[in-house]
């Protein structure tokens, strides 16, 4: 459901209709949740605020749990002299945070506005 | 310097100009708490210090130029810096000029840099010879330091009343390490202490998490919203001395020397002050905003540049709200850097200048020709596909493995308490730099009450 909220690059006319679309799917949202339909009811009660943007729990959970991982492996799976240890803590830590960003759809709605 | 230093330094203020520039739009994310904790890991790994200042200056230069692009394109600010920019920002993209806004916030930026350097430098030797003055006091100007920090924030008494507890909080932690073995006897821990301040307010939030009442009280029912305004590509590509006009341009340098000789004060405070003093007495709305946003940046850029340089030149001691935040594993990375032997006692002047200039030159080059030409690619890149939750990830990750390197297993549940106990007064209205100055004042302010 994500993708039908992010649109980008698109002409004038598509935008307004792309607009639109995106009111829709929030109205759908909203009865949804009140209805408590299982499936986006439950999507939508995931969803926190933390540090100026919303992320899901469950993924911020994955993530953190993912980061902390690879970044632990790396430093034991290291060879014992220094720097490596630190510093494939760190490429770990980069590996976790690219994963992270594959397996998570970032909860963004991007609209574009025409110049008037 | 050898070549093969200035090749080295060339290819990590590349890396750093590529790293910050996306990790720089991405909203909400703090300098101190992205650019510290990598900076600290390359200050341990052994690189070499005139590369590490390469990589640390064009990391921030980049950091700070790339705000241009979320506050204007979709007006939020990428860390607490660009948020006095927002407003004007947002006055600029009202009135369909996202495009100007950013190149004269990236203009204002350059001018920032181009001034900040060698006036710093200048300032640095100025302060030589008194710095043996102030590091003789060096305990006691940081506990002044905390207090007047208090003093001038906008919640004084909070402050102030922090001081004690908190400095017990960090004496007290690492008594029990000492006494149980984790360090050996008279190391302290403060690395790892310095990063669990950083992201304090990310940690309560995730324990609240735990809490059911305060999880449902977060919950969030909408996707964030951005909005971006739909704009032509243009194919014209300005030099930043003919972004801004003479009036600006007068005003940016203006406002980048100020910034140089205040280097000692909130960086954030400053630029809301001045940009809003210069631009006061313009009375056109566009014109108002466009002046604005170019001194608040050409001022944020040069304070940056100044807090890092002249007490690391001059002092050796982190003296100002930049060399205690991000600037920090310049001037404490136990056991590569203390405060008697950091980058201030290993660089030569022309390292310093060297490292400098690479690494402003190359960040600055890089990240003024991305924003302007590639702005709205990078938001939309950056908005599309890093996800909050892998940058929340990547930084908890790395304040863990480091506070594992530096205590054990003990240390990571230290810095979670460190963590709840500064997020919490963080949000009493306690700032940043109130906290570090604690952190470095503690042992000498806890003997002094021991004492009494």
């Amino acid at each position: 459901m994500n993708e039908e909220k992010i649109h980008l690059d698109l002409d004038r006319t598509l935008i307004h209709v792309d607009k639109n679309r995106v009111e829709r799917i929030e109205n759908r949202e909203e009865k949804n949740t009140g209805n408590n339909n299982k499936e986006n009811g439950n999507k939508k009660a995931d969803m926190i605020e933390i540090w100026e943007d919303v992320v899901s729990l469950k993924e911020l959970i994955i993530s953190l749990v993912l980061c902390i991982f690879t970044s632990f492996a790396g430093y034991y799976l290291a060879p014992a002299k220094e720097p490596w240890p630190l510093l494939l803590g760190l490429l770990g830590a980069i590996l976790g945070f690219i994963i992270s960003s594959i397996l998570v759809k970032p909860k963004r709605i991007l609209t574009q506005e025409s110049e008037e | 310097m050898s070549v093969s230093l200035i090749i080295q330094m060339a290819a990590v203020s590349g890396i750093a100009a590529l790293l910050y520039t996306i990790i720089g739009a991405a909203p909400g994310a703090d300098e101190t708490a992205t650019i510290a904790p990598v900076t600290l890991v390359l200050v341990l790994s052994g690189m070499q210090p005139p590369v590490v200042l390469a990589f640390f200056i064009s990391a921030i230069v980049a950091c700070k130029l790339i705000d241009a692009v979320p506050v204007s394109v979709a007006g939020i600010p990428a860390g607490v810096m660009s948020t006095p920019m927002v407003e004007h920002a947002m006055v600029l993209k009202n009135h369909g000029l996202t495009h100007i806004s950013i190149q004269k916030i990236a203009s204002g930026a350059i001018i920032g840099t181009v001034i900040s350097i060698p006036v710093s430098l200048f300032l640095a030797n100025i302060l030589m010879p008194i710095a043996p003055i102030i590091k003789a006091y060096g305990n006691v100007v940081f506990f002044l330091g905390a207090v007047l920090l208090a003093l001038m924030s906008k919640q004084k008494w909070i402050s102030l009343a922090a001081i004690l507890p908190f400095s017990l909080l960090i004496q007290g932690l690492r008594y029990l390490y000492w006494e149980v073995g984790t360090v050996p006897k008279g190391t302290n821990v403060s690395t790892s202490f310095f990063l669990a301040i950083t992201i304090g307010p990310v940690i309560i939030t995730l324990f609240e998490l735990l809490n059911k009442e305060k999880r449902n009280a977060m919950k969030s029912h909408t996707y964030k919203e951005i909005h971006i305004k739909k704009e032509e590509n243009s194919n014209s590509f300005p030099s930043p001395l003919r972004v801004l006009t003479k009036k600006e341009m007068g005003f940016s340098a203006l406002a980048s020397l100020i910034g140089c000789f205040t280097f000692i004060l909130s960086p954030v405070g400053l630029t809301t002050f001045f940009g809003e003093l210069f631009a006061s007495r313009t009375k056109d709305k566009v014109k108002k905003a466009s002046l604005a946003v170019s001194c608040m940046e050409a001022l944020a850029q040069s304070t940056y540049i100044a807090g890092t340089l002249i007490p690391l030149i001059a002092l050796g001691i982190p003296l100002s709200p930049v060399a205690i935040g991000p600037a920090n594993p310049l001037f404490v990375a136990e056991p590569v850097f203390t405060l008697e032997n950091n980058m201030h006692h290993l660089l030569t002047m022309k390292e310093y200048i060297g490292a400098t200039v690479i690494g402003a030159g190359i960040g600055a080059c890089f990240t003024y020709f991305v924003a302007v030409k590639y702005s709205r690619l990078i938001a939309t890149f950056v908005f599309k596909k890093i996800p909050h939750e892998a940058l929340l990830g990547l930084f908890v990750s790395l304040v863990m493995l480091l506070a594992y390197m530096d205590g054990g297993v003990a240390n990571i549940g230290g810095v979670l308490l460190i963590g709840l106990v500064s997020g919490t007064l963080y949000r009493l209205g306690v700032n940043y730099g109130v906290l570090f100055m604690i952190l470095y004042s503690a042992p000498w302010l806890v003997q002094i009450i021991g004492a009494i």
